[in-house]
């Protein structure tokens, strides 16, 4: 713990049930007296973050902790609370309905499939020491958030922040020159959807761990992609995409290139 | 020139907290035997309440279970004047109340605890205080209405 | 370090209540006045940072709705939230994203409204373990934290009091403060309502509704775009233990104030900070705060608190003018709070702050504070 430089956290007050909820972490993550940070959105934001400052040059060694538990709470409710509190909320939208909105969008017949709530924390180290798995490339972006301005079926959003994560990292063709895709898909039909936009249409590769079906939490979710994408780096050199979104109907989308 | 207007919304919410294995045992402990337990870290050898997993300061482990007494030095006091929304029911406490850190013996961290005296001329730090226990205990710090003065 | 520098700020006029304006607009307001006095329009902008503890308005995820209000559509958005600290987190984790070269221009943006939601709820949410079990409060915890730096240093109701009034005094000559009084003496704040032994109502902050921006721009950018930037030298963040109670005297010894001063000194080569630095822009929650933190800046000699207010050294004619804005003793939207103890440090450095503007500043230190001890710190220069 000595040999980290600085913390970043990512969670979310309403979903810990607390007040600045990052100050029950900061003894676990060894930032007493030290730099810390808190992103509240997904961890693989908080990995672009703390990424940031080591290009920076403020600090080597950077420690990202994502952290929820969905099952505390009322897990669709509280995502009302997301919502502008002048149009939106008072019609009791919340995630689920507005993946329902996307899913009738997109006329699929599939019902809707939300991933399995689940409890969980995920956590990297970054550093600016040479090793074989680097960061190449990440971008982020937020849609609009009233969803009748928004076509459901596209995520400008996802394809901004994707463009700039391929730009960085030099991805032309993606499905030729990416390996493998870890794409958080909190509802199933995401998955397809979030591929189409990342020009993964038909790519063999992709939710090699199964994604969020196997259950991940809000805000760990992208984190976690990227911890497979590297834990299957390791083992075979190529290109990998991990990514997160949050908010309604995936407003907020992160993208991060990762090679071996 | 347009009305402005505002719009009111209640909204509610309910969570379920874990209390972790070294809450448990604090709370299992207080509610049984009317004992309060701090944990000690193997390495600056400090006992703290409330128990949790690391000390921050050592990044070390703590497991060491060690029995703190209910009875203590105020190490700050002040008395509340004003409403101040009680967590526990949500409603303004009746104001005014002594409160203090208190450190219990046994303990090297303070308590932040309600005394019985709320007349500000009557505290002073190094005072000896004794918690009052209810009748009926639930495993938590409100087990203890408040500290009251003892003669040492 | 590729070198940043703030290029320009806005803020709105900070107030007890907006009921002119909804979130994202009084975000917007900030947003674009920092905008213009920076020279840019929102194309320019290549990435956000949002700063506000969405807790106290009833609220999650708030960029999702507020994020427009900063021009946030289709960019790079990123929102902080740390507590208290939240407004200097947001400028350091803006800093760092210009620094890194992925962007060029970054616009931070910190707000709140507590007229809107309840604060007092959004507080009362603390450990359901522990915290929860008394009803202290913000005002609370300063009482305590300040009865035993009474006790050990001495210091006078009165004094604290001077804090007070300087505060209030310098607010008169902000537009955009809350708390503008400037007739306000020493006997005004003693007799206020006393909230919890021995804080008054005059020593405490306000709570505001309000938004602050500013801009960072990268190296050559920053010089085209600005005559004076005000350059960031230094940034030191340090946090401490969560319960009030593992803090030993926490007011007085603010360890984490201490060494991140000192880191700060040490990277910029300052060793007598009284007279070396131009101008603080200290957070300050409570007037005895300040005096207490005098010494953890290393202003003056451990236990010369009192004495440093008594003699006017950190008066708007002091030889170390703090908080010429007013401080957060004048004006307090958490969110926006440590967004504008940096704004307002820039501002004196690149000669924008008007009436309450100080001669010949060079050097500037701006701090944070949040949560029991949360500290940063953060030292602005004219100079690269």
């Amino acid at each position: 713990m000595r040999d980290i430089d600085a913390r970043v956290t990512a969670s979310v007050d309403l979903w810990d049930g607390l007040t600045a909820s990052n100050v029950m972490v900061t003894e676990v993550v060894g930032a007493v007296m030290q730099p810390e940070s808190r992103i509240a959105g997904d961890g693989l934001l908080a990995a672009c973050h703390g990424a940031m400052s080591i290009m920076a040059g403020a600090y080597h060694t950077v420690l990202i902790v994502a952290h929820c538990k969905s099952t505390m709470g009322d897990r669709w409710g509280i995502t009302n609370w997301t919502f502008d509190p002048i149009y939106q909320q008072p019609l009791g939208l919340d995630d689920y309905y507005a993946a329902a909105l996307q899913l009738s969008a997109l006329r699929s017949p599939a019902p809707l499939s939300p991933c399995p709530p689940a409890d969980g924390a995920a956590a990297i180290i970054l550093s600016s020491t040479p090793a074989p798995i680097t960061i190449r490339g990440m971008g982020w972006a937020l849609d609009e958030h009233y969803l009748g301005d928004r076509d459901l079926t596209d995520s400008p959003a996802l394809r901004k922040a994707a463009r700039r994560a391929y730009d960085l990292a030099g991805i032309i063709d993606p499905k030729r020159d990416l390996t493998l895709a870890e794409l958080s898909d909190h509802f199933a039909h995401q998955r397809a959807l979030w591929a189409s936009i990342l020009g993964l249409n038909g790519f063999p590769h992709l939710n090699p761990s199964g994604g969020s079906a196997h259950g991940v939490p809000p805000f760990v979710a992208g984190l976690n992609s990227l911890i497979e994408i590297v834990l299957r780096l390791r083992e075979k050199t190529g290109a990998g995409l991990a990514h997160g979104c949050w908010g309604p109907a995936g407003q907020g989308q992160v993208v991060m290139v990762v090679k071996q | 020139m347009t009305e402005l207007l505002r719009i009111s919304h209640t909204m509610n919410m309910d969570w379920r907290y874990g209390t972790s294995w070294y809450f448990a045992k604090f709370i299992r402990a207080l509610q049984d035997k009317r004992l309060i337990l701090g944990l000690r870290c193997p390495v600056c050898r400090r006992v703290y309440l409330p128990p949790r997993p690391v000390c921050g300061n050592c990044y070390a482990e703590m497991r060491e279970w060690v029995e703190v007494k209910d009875i203590g030095t105020v190490l700050a006091a002040t008395v509340v004047h004003v409403p101040i929304i009680d967590p526990l029911t949500g409603q303004p406490r009746p104001a005014p109340y002594g409160m203090a850190l208190i450190q219990l013996d046994g303990a090297d961290t303070t308590i932040n605890f309600y005394l019985a005296e709320n007349d500000a001329a009557k505290l002073h730090i190094g005072m000896r205080v004794r918690a009052v226990w209810r009748e009926q205990r639930t495993g938590t710090l409100s087990d203890i209405v408040h500290f009251k003065e003892v003669s040492s | 370090m590729r070198r940043v520098a703030i290029i320009g700020t806005g803020q709105t006029k900070h107030a007890k209540s907006h009921d002119d304006m909804n979130q994202a607009e009084l975000v917007r307001q900030a947003a674009t006045r920092a905008l213009a006095d920076a020279g840019i329009t929102y194309r320019d902008v290549d990435a956000i940072v949002l700063s506000n503890m969405e807790l106290f308005e009833g609220r999650a995820l708030p960029e999702m709705w507020v994020g427009e209000g900063a021009s946030g559509y289709l960019k790079p958005v990123m929102k902080i939230a740390t507590g208290g600290t939240s407004g200097t987190s947001a400028c350091i984790a803006g800093l760092h994203q210009c620094a890194s070269g992925l962007f060029d221009t970054v616009l931070v943006v910190g707000w709140e409204k507590h007229s809107e939601g309840a604060t007092q709820t959004g507080m009362a949410l603390t450990d359901p373990l522990w915290d929860r079990n008394i009803a202290s409060g913000a005002v609370g915890n300063f009482a305590l934290s300040i009865s035993q730096y009474m006790a050990e240093r001495g210091v006078t109701p009165e004094q604290a009091a001077k804090v007070a009034v300087k505060a209030r005094r310098n607010a008169a000559k902000n537009p955009h403060a809350h708390l503008q009084m400037p007739d306000i003496t020493v006997d005004r704040v003693l007799s206020s309502r006393m909230l919890a032994d021995p804080v008054h109502l005059l020593d405490m902050c306000p709570q505001s509704d309000g938004a602050c921006a500013l801009v960072y721009a990268a190296e050559d950018r920053a010089e085209s775009l600005c005559a004076r930037p005000a350059w960031v030298r230094a940034t030191v963040t340090r946090h401490d233990q969560p319960y009030i109670g593992d803090l030993d005297r926490r007011l007085l010894t603010m360890r984490t104030l201490r060494d991140a001063a000192r880191k700060a000194y040490q990277q910029v080569g300052i060793t007598d900070p009284l007279n070396q630095i131009d101008v603080a822009e200290i957070y300050e929650p409570v007037s005895y705060a300040e005096l207490a933190w005098y010494e953890a800046l290393g202003l003056c000699a451990e236990g010369e608190a009192g004495k440093l207010i008594d003699d006017g050294s950190t008066e708007m004619n002091g030889v170390l003018p703090v908080n010429p804005s007013g401080g957060v003793l004048s004006t307090n939207p958490v969110g926006a709070s440590g967004v504008i103890r940096v704004a307002e440090a820039a501002m004196q450095i690149m000669v924008r702050a008007g009436a309450h503007q100080v001669a010949n500043v060079r050097t500037a230190l701006a701090t944070g504070y949040g949560v029991y001890a949360w500290s940063d710190v953060i030292i602005l220069s004219a100079d690269k």
